[in-house]
């Protein structure tokens, strides 16, 4: 009884590295046995004899074999995972948390913001929506991103996923671009891409996820727009040692990011002190 | 369970008959204070008094230990062993305990182990600190569960009362003459149970508080005494979350080594600036008295909801270690004078 060790990794292999911009790479790792993740949900990765750190999968759950981060250099941990080469041995545990709940966003008009390595979770989430597109009404997916070289995933927000379905439409910003980037998209912080929405507000839902500052900014805006509190949906970010409600350290009032979370209602969390990071 | 007497002297010997097959720890006297010490062969110990500098958790889930190694190496089941002489307070404490680690969807098989291979003997605090506040919790100082076994003081000789069968087994083995406890004997133990319960009610009588503490804590979200106490006392030494029987807070430090990568579980503190921050370097916690108020706020808000109780057993370590000179009396008393307006 009770001999499974939750805190041991499970060793997986990194088949393939891509750079997505000058500071994020996506990572793509083995899945292990009967792994299975829901758009949402977080999973540990270690690098051995250097440290774990929580992500959000940006690959589609419907993935069977492996699965991708998106990972942006910031820290030790993330460092040195990034000078690492395919091959290389990696641990995982999960995964963690609660998913988004797409039996409730079912029939309804779908709005996803995000904002920088905050796409990264958004991604397997649109991968999800689009893989069951008669399930749901209208797809909108705001992206922004600092400047053009910092946009993750191109190829699909500027390309692939344009004209996937007359339903899905994506708008994407920057906050600033030079000249010389030839920036054929909007410029401007992510909010401004929500004026103007063509969604039945009443019977939609909106996905958040990015930098604490954006998350703030863009669930004001949407509270304004009229967005119910229930029907906004946030991925917060905590510093998620354990994943299994053991260690306190994501706490955010009497939740825990890696139980209760990461996917919240800013109805469930807004009395709730410092939420905003 | 049941009720048994027995002489001091006779107890004792067959402690320490029991200490020669498997690990015992009882208290000894260390100046003022008492520390838990392995028993090997017959020595002082104390039986009753107050409870130690360290808090139980120290045998449950340790400062700094190797939680995960890669290549992963087989599970070992802990020793079994004995502690005699807990104060209701860290019994008490190991609710929490328990709660996080080994009753929830995820168990820690470490500590999960431990809890099961140790017999817990406890013993009336007769003595309390001038830290000591588990009355003010509408708590007792003498266990009245979480126990296998519990000793109180009947002159010369200790009433024994089982917990549970494991503690009803343990006491078999011991091969005592045990008596029958009369109604005159339980009378003189409660008796004696009211005289400490006195003792702590003068000692915080300045601290005697209306409201339950959970509720003072839920209505001070913005109170003043946050600050003075979590901005312009509060050192962040972190001896309140270390010593504190209930704290459970850790972090994870993956280290290469001769063998392998080992994956270490130390305990972490809550008021460190460090301890919600994320890769990004952001934290929901800024200021020193941030942290402070959600050390409150866990276990007095958070876990009195999960749990049914507040987190704190008021067994007055963090008072004792505090290098602040914060009395975490005080700060519940001026939050219910602030709440009270």
């Amino acid at each position: 009884m009770a001999k499974i060790n939750p805190y041991q990794p499970y060793p997986v292999e990194l088949i393939k590295i891509t750079e997505e911009s000058p500071l994020i790479k996506t990572f793509t790792m083995t899945a292990p046995p009967n792994f299975h993740f829901l758009a949402g949900q977080f999973v540990e990765v270690a690098v051995p004899g250097k440290g774990e750190a929580p992500f959000t999968p940006s690959s589609s759950p419907y993935e069977k074999n492996y699965l991708e981060v998106s990972v942006a250099k910031v820290g030790g941990v993330t460092e040195t995972l990034h000078s690492l080469k395919p091959g290389a041995i990696l641990g995982l545990r999960g995964p963690f948390g609660k998913d988004y709940p797409l039996e409730k966003f079912a029939g309804k008009d779908i709005l996803l913001v995000g904002g920088g390595v905050g796409l990264a979770p958004l991604r397997s989430l649109f991968l999800s929506l689009i893989h069951e597109l008669k399930r749901f009404n209208k797809i909108r997916f705001c992206c922004g991103s600092r400047t053009p070289q910092d946009f993750i995933y191109k190829n699909h927000i500027l390309d692939l996923w344009q004209n996937i379905d007359p339903k899905v439409c994506l708008r994407i910003t920057v906050d600033r671009c030079e000249e010389k980037d030839c920036w054929k998209g909007d410029v401007g912080v992510v909010t401004k891409t929500l004026d103007n929405l063509d969604l039945e507000i009443k019977n939609s839902v909106a996905v958040v996820c990015g930098p604490p500052i954006m998350m703030k900014f863009s669930t004001f805006k949407l509270l304004e727009l009229g967005y119910q509190p229930e029907n906004i949906y946030l991925s917060m970010e905590r510093m998620m040692v354990c994943g299994l409600g053991h260690c306190q350290h994501c706490g955010i009032g009497k939740y825990l990011v890696c139980k209760d979370g990461p996917v919240f209602t800013y109805e469930q969390i807004k009395d709730e002190p410092e939420i905003w990071a | 369970m049941a009720y048994h007497k027995v002489k001091t002297e006779a107890w004792l010997e067959a402690i320490f008959r029991q200490a020669k097959e498997r690990a015992v720890y009882g208290l000894k006297r260390s100046g003022d204070r008492l520390v838990y010490q392995r028993l090997r062969e017959p020595t002082e110990v104390v039986l009753f008094e107050t409870r130690p500098t360290e808090p139980i958790k120290l045998f449950f889930y340790f400062p700094s230990e190797t939680t995960a190694s890669l290549p992963e190496e087989p599970f070992r089941e802990e020793e079994k062993r004995v502690l005699l002489g807990v104060k209701a307070c860290d019994l008490e404490a190991l609710k929490t305990a328990d709660f996080v680690y080994r009753l929830g969807d995820a168990v820690e098989p470490r500590y999960y182990s431990r809890r099961n291979n140790t017999l817990l003997i406890g013993s009336d605090c007769t003595r309390p600190n001038s830290t000591c506040f588990c009355n003010l919790h509408g708590r007792f100082c003498y266990p009245q569960e979480y126990f296998d076994i519990n000793l109180s003081p009947l002159n010369k000789e200790i009433m024994i009362e089982t917990g549970s069968p494991r503690g009803e087994e343990f006491l078999a083995e011991l091969n005592l003459n045990l008596t029958e406890v009369t109604a005159a004997d339980l009378k003189i133990r409660d008796k004696n149970r009211r005289g400490y319960l006195e003792k702590l009610k003068t000692i915080n009588a300045p601290f005697e508080h209306q409201k339950p503490y959970s509720e003072i804590v839920r209505k001070s979200n913005n109170a003043a005494a946050w600050k003075k106490y979590g901005q312009e006392m509060c050192v962040q030494c972190h001896a309140c979350n270390l010593g504190c029987p209930t704290c459970y807070c850790f972090s994870f430090s993956d280290l290469s080594e001769k063998n392998g990568v080992k994956r270490y579980k130390s305990w972490d503190s809550c008021l460190a600036a460090s301890f919600a921050r994320m890769a990004s370097g952001a934290t929901p916690r800024h200021s020193r008295w941030e942290r402070f108020r959600y050390h409150y706020y866990h276990k007095f808000d958070y876990l009195n909801t999960a749990l049914g109780f507040d987190a704190c057993t008021g067994c007055g370590r963090c008072i004792e270690g505090c290098l602040g000179k914060i009395d975490k009396r005080q700060v519940l008393s001026d939050l219910e004078k602030e709440i009270n307006g």
